[in-house]
């Protein structure tokens, strides 16, 4: 499932992310890498989202996170 | 002299560090990339030795420790410019030291850049800075554990209450002191080792950086470590690097080791999930005292209000209405006292000096032309100051997130808005601030966004103007002004996106830092050099220039001052027909060139044209009706950057096309503008 379908203060394991090499690598430098579990803090049906990446908060572009895959922690 | 470097992550604290040990007024905001470009002082020696330190005698002690504050990067890697211009100093420069300052709340993602910062073989001393916020969750960081598994000196503080940072400082003395830097030599091998058991992935990248460490120059051998895991990791910057330094078939080899070492592994990020998982390891035994999983409690933030999504972009337009009221009413109350003084001191002058002309350059030139600028430090101070307060308390990166929706129609993300707020306070600082985004296309459409952001040298031109003609209605005019600039902005946005600078930004991407409450002292770190700045334009820019300008207004005889027939109306002739169908007259064209200058200058020479005839709040409703008033400041709000703003538009964009742009667009722009505003605003009225 992609990133964007969570929602609020569900947690999420990322299992790879679909996007050009400048963009995988600027979320891995921020922690977002294959295997991390992170918390979605704020996903309305539109605009950005907010996560939780290990202990802080990121931003990020509704495009962006549409790129994200992985699976719902229960 | 020795070199220092501060490195760290967006928000980590170093500047306030930087300022503590510099006592340098650096900036510190709460917003990733306030650093734009590398900022220098020199550490304090004196504040820190003890007398009977005989190390210290007989030394330059104020320029021996030069510090350099890199900007705020998460990782080594050549993806934005700051990154760019963080590894480019730590690997040119080769410092005697670097100051990886580590936010304790965040030890593992900050650690990600020490271990970086480790392979690079440079000396490190390590800052656990809001070490006080950790121990508050009740979680402590056991230092002297860290510190033997990664072999360097670690130091807990609290920058903003200055604890552990004297201790810093002493920890820096000590290493210069003992450590023989003179013969230092810099082709050695890695001294730091990865710490973990062999695996198959730390012997691919030491196998590497040996082949590295044997085919290198000299000056580049310390590095191999480093070069080895970028290489691996497929740095482009790093495999140009190698490719132009090492011999073809040695490069070969490095290639057909890299493909064997990818094909051994599936997954492409399994170096970073490396690095992760040691340093996961290596956060489990240093952690102590952790209760229990510590979940942020995203309830009880003010993010619940000021990024609620029907109150989040309301709240932004209140909060920036307060800070217009608050500048506009504070300001006033103050900027009366500086007034009063400045009459006073003209009463003075003109009692009691003789000789005429020197009396008309004083009170004519000098005074009337400063005096108009002078009166407005009061309004920079607060505006700068309420502009700091939303940087330091953490507001700005949420704004991004407001309005990112928003500025995807320009083709743009949310980040380009922290620039254009900026932008109110001055343009330059502004444009530099572009530097956090990434795209190229996406920065010199924000660049030639800004100018059109009305900054505070432009205040003084409102400020006057209204005070002559609107005195009931300040407020409301000059937020007009303010708002025909942000909308034309915007319009120039959606037309460069429609047009020459297709390219779309790939999203946004910022961390939004916890809030925390501003010091005081940050926040006139922040303010008073901006009104340092601004004292010194005036004494040195605009004070010449209002002199010069005096001359051209008196010359060739004073039975002509300020009429047509002095030099000044002469030139004004010239070009005064193009402003013809606004209304302007040659007096006000004139004082629109003077602006290119610097946007104060306008009001400093219509204040030197018309010095015979009084107070400019009393003489300029005689010769201009409030339309043409009107029209005037909405050209001059728009028309075109001050020549300070053009030398850093030339800089970033390093175009000379765009930097014409930057100068005929918004002369064009403003000139529509304002004919349009003016024929709309005769047919109503």
């Amino acid at each position: 499932m992609c990133l964007i379908e969570l929602k609020n203060n569900e947690k999420f394991k990322i299992s790879n992310i679909n996007g050009g090499q400048g963009l995988i690598r600027r979320l891995r430098d921020l922690g977002l890498i294959t295997g991390e579990e992170i918390l979605m803090v704020k996903n309305e049906n539109n605009g950005p989202i907010i996560i939780n990446v290990k202990g802080s908060m990121i931003a990020l572009g509704r495009g962006i996170a549409q790129k994200i895959y992985g699976e719902r922690i229960i | 002299m020795f070199k220092i470097a501060l490195v760290g992550q967006p928000n980590c604290g170093k500047t306030t560090i930087f300022n503590f040990l510099t006592k340098s007024n650096q900036h510190v905001g709460n917003w990733p990339g306030v650093t734009v470009e590398k900022k220098e002082g020199f550490l304090q020696i004196e504040n820190f030795i003890k007398e009977e330190d005989k190390y210290w005698k007989n030394k330059n002690l104020n320029k021996l420790i030069n510090i350099i504050d890199l900007p705020g990067i998460y990782s080594l890697s050549s993806l934005t410019l700051e990154e760019k211009i963080t590894r480019d100093f730590l690997m040119n420069e080769k410092p005697d030291l670097i100051i990886n300052v580590i936010d304790s709340n965040n030890i593992q993602r900050n650690l990600f850049l020490t271990f970086q910062l480790l392979m690079l073989n440079l000396p490190l001393i390590i800052v656990l800075n809001f070490i006080d916020e950790l121990n508050n969750k009740n979680i402590d960081i056991n230092e002297n554990k860290l510190s033997s598994l990664i072999n360097c000196k670690i130091i807990k503080t609290n920058a903003r209450n200055k604890i552990g940072l004297e201790k810093l400082a002493y920890l820096i003395l000590d290493y210069i002191k003992n450590e023989n830097l003179i013969s230092k030599n810099y082709n050695i091998e890695p001294r730091f080792s990865i710490p973990i058991e062999d695996s198959n992935i730390k012997k691919s990248i030491e196998n590497i950086s040996k082949i590295l460490f044997i085919n290198l120059n000299d000056q580049f051998k310390s590095f191999s470590l480093f070069l080895s895991f970028k290489f691996l990791e497929n740095d482009d910057d790093v495999n140009c690097f190698l490719k132009k330094n090492l011999e073809e078939n040695i490069f070969k080899k490095l290639e057909n080791n890299k493909k064997e070492f990818y094909s051994n592994f599936y997954n492409d990020d399994f170096l970073h999930i490396w690095i992760y998982s040691i340093i996961s390891g290596i956060e489990k035994e240093i952690i102590v005292n952790k209760v229990s999983h510590n979940k942020k409690n995203y309830f009880f933030s003010p993010d619940k209000i000021l990024l609620n999504n029907i109150l989040g972009i309301p709240l932004f337009f209140i909060i920036i209405l307060i800070i217009f009221f608050l500048t506009f009413k504070l300001g006033d109350f103050f900027s009366q006292i500086f007034e009063n003084l400045i009459n006073i001191l003209i009463n003075l002058i003109e009692n009691n000096i003789s000789n005429n002309l020197i009396k008309s350059i004083i009170a004519d030139g000098i005074i009337a032309g400063i005096g108009n600028v002078i009166f407005l430090v009061p309004y920079i101070f607060i505006m700068f100051f309420l502009l700091g307060f939303l940087e330091d308390i953490g507001y700005i990166p949420r704004i991004s997130f407001l309005f990112d929706k928003f500025f995807h129609k320009l083709g743009l993300h949310g980040k380009s808005f922290i620039p254009l707020i900026l932008g109110f306070g001055c343009n330059v600082p502004a444009i530099m601030g572009t530097r956090t985004l990434e795209k190229k296309d996406e920065r010199i459409k924000t660049i030639l966004m800004i100018p059109l952001i009305s900054c505070s040298g432009r205040l003084p031109i409102y400020l006057i103007f209204t005070a002559a003609f609107f005195s009931r209605y300040e407020a409301l005019i000059i937020f007009s002004l303010y708002f025909i600039g942000i909308l034309t902005s915007i319009f120039t946005g959606l037309l460069l996106n429609k047009t020459a600078l297709k390219q779309k930004s790939e999203g946004l991407i910022i961390e939004l830092p916890p809030y925390r409450l501003p010091t005081l002292k940050n926040l006139l770190f922040y303010t008073i050099p901006k009104i340092k700045d601004f004292l010194k334009k005036a004494g040195s820019l605009i004070f010449i220039f209002t002199i010069f300008y005096w001359f051209l207004v008196y010359l060739p005889s004073p039975e002509f001052y300020g009429t047509e027939k002095s030099l000044a109306g002469k030139i004004a002739k010239i070009i005064s027909p193009l402003f013809k169908p606004l209304g302007f007259d040659w007096k006000l064209s004139i004082s629109l060139i003077t602006g290119f200058f610097a946007k104060e200058l306008v009001i400093s020479s219509l204040g030197v044209i018309y010095a015979n005839e009084g107070n400019l709040l009393n003489v300029l409703p005689l010769y201009y009706s409030p339309l043409i008033a009107y029209t005037f400041l909405i050209f001059v709000s728009l028309y075109i950057p001050c020549l300070a703003t053009i030398f850093v538009i030339k800089n970033e964009t390093k175009s000379l096309f765009w930097t014409l742009f930057s100068i005929i667009y918004p002369i064009i722009i403003a000139w529509i503008v304002s004919f349009i505003i003016l024929n709309i605003l005769k047919l109503i009225l």
